[in-house]
């Protein structure tokens, strides 16, 4: 017979039910038998809340010859079964809280998105619907915005000392050949009013930010034969994704821990959420990140030759 | 066919999507190349500053700001792949301002030719930092 993975879509011959992995995605799943018994009624939709108890747990539906059994019925927010790959949606999946702002309360509901997708990004992402988007988007910007703006105003009061170190590598950088401006560039430019122009254009370049981003790595996901949920659920990922950039209102080090964390958020969102293998959605997160690592290998091959070919200087040994 | 279904056919497609998202986008780069000083500000890439060699989208901001005032030999000398990504962001903002003004739908492309066009936009912006390196390395 012929099985359908429920995680990656990819189907696969086989000759036996039960617990089995998948050759395409490796999920370990259950292949249920048509012939066993009813399973009891599934569990009703559980909502965004706590999971339930194990024992509450549906039977994995996911699985089965393609035209046998009729469709699965949804299996809610219950627990993943012990072992064995969490089941995928039924359907479209749930709808994020900040779906349900409206009901839920606009912070509250923003506050509870921020917990799934920052926390149980797994989780979030497998079961989350990807349409509409404009949730997600608004989402993003709501969270990137209120980042930037508590960032700025840091920043303004912050600048003097920043000067003052920044004044100070860069006259040894100079020493070392290094052009300065590139570095120096940014802290010229942090006055009141630039600060201020900042807050204004942070909500439009955190839409620009998020539309950008969804669709460099859909691109990278595309030529990787990774996206075969279309655009949507990456936009999806993303936005809910760059919520996470609210951290960047903590000090110092908000704006490396926003990325780093949307990074793992993202390669594990756009995992679940397209139903691919995670090294797709890892390559495709860290794509920029190999292009920059190719840049740096190729400058230190060209310094290397540029400083070989000085007069006096001869090679290696010369080093 | 009933009349219900005629009607509906015949309705023009004005959605606002993710595609007219990204026309948006583009069209504002196009006013900002032509009406900010970009190349004002002083901006050096840092790692181009570091090494001395260009990045692989070195050139990008002064091929929209060349092309945007007309000079596209300029932006071709700044960026090649700049300047055809310039071209390509303008006409599909313009594509997709007629295509709401005329309310027809978008031409659906098959996954194939959206990762051919995917693997050939990673390989020109190889092929392109290649040229920058070889044209503006010390």
């Amino acid at each position: 017979m012929i099985a359908r993975c429920a995680r990656c879509q990819q189907t696969f011959p086989t000759d036996r039910f039960g617990v089995q992995k998948c050759p395409h995605c490796g999920a370990e799943i259950h292949l249920a038998d048509p012939n066993a018994p009813a399973p009891p009624p599934a569990a009703p939709s559980q909502g965004w809340g706590v999971p339930p108890p194990p024992p509450a747990a549906p039977p994995s539906q996911g699985w089965g010859p393609p035209p046998g059994p009729p469709p699965p019925t949804p299996t809610g927010w219950g627990p993943v079964p012990p072992g064995g790959a969490p089941p995928p949606p039924a359907g479209d999946g749930e709808s994020a809280p900040f779906v349900d702002r409206a009901r839920l309360g606009f912070a509250a509901s923003w506050i509870q998105t921020f917990k799934l997708a920052a926390f149980e990004p797994a989780r979030f992402f497998r079961l989350v619907r990807p349409t509409p988007t404009g949730s997600a988007v608004l989402f993003g910007v709501i969270g990137s915005t209120l980042g930037a703006w508590v960032s700025l105003v840091f920043s303004y009061f912050t600048a003097a000392a920043s000067f003052g170190a920044m004044e100070q590598l860069l006259r040894r950088m100079e020493d070392q050949g290094v052009d300065p401006r590139a570095f120096s560039w940014v802290f010229e430019r942090a006055t009141g009013a630039t600060l201020a122009l900042q807050a204004l254009v942070a909500p439009l370049a955190a839409l620009v930010g998020i539309y950008v981003v969804a669709g460099i790595l859909h691109l990278v996901l595309l030529a990787l034969r990774g996206a075969p949920r279309g655009f949507d659920a990456t936009l999806t990922v993303v936005g809910y994704g760059y919520g996470i950039y609210v951290l960047t209102a903590l000090p110092m080090c908000g704006g490396l821990v926003a990325v780093v964390w949307f990074a793992v958020v993202a390669i594990i969102g756009l995992a679940e959420a397209q139903r691919i293998p995670t090294w797709k959605s890892a390559l495709a997160v860290f794509s920029p990140f190999l292009l920059a690592c190719l840049c740096a290998c190729l400058g230190t091959l060209g310094f290397y030759h540029w400083f070989s070919n000085l007069p006096g200087k001869s090679g290696p040994t010369s080093l | 066919m009933t009349a219900a279904a005629r009607v509906e056919r015949a309705r023009p497609d004005r959605t606002f999507g993710h595609a007219e998202v990204f026309a948006s986008i583009f069209a504002l780069s196009f006013l900002a190349a032509r009406f900010l000083p970009l190349l004002g500000l002083g901006y050096t890439c840092p790692f181009k500053a570091a090494t001395g060699i260009p990045c692989a989208t070195c050139g990008m901001t002064r091929a929209f700001v060349h092309l945007a005032h007309g000079d596209a030999a300029g932006a071709l000398a700044a960026s090649p792949l700049g300047a055809l990504a310039a071209a390509l962001a303008w006409a599909f903002a313009l594509a997709a301002l007629l295509r709401m003004a005329a309310g027809r739908p978008w031409p659906r492309l098959g996954p194939g030719v959206a990762r051919a066009a995917a693997l050939a936009g990673g390989a020109a912006l190889l092929a392109n930092w290649a040229y920058l390196v070889i044209a503006h390395s010390p």
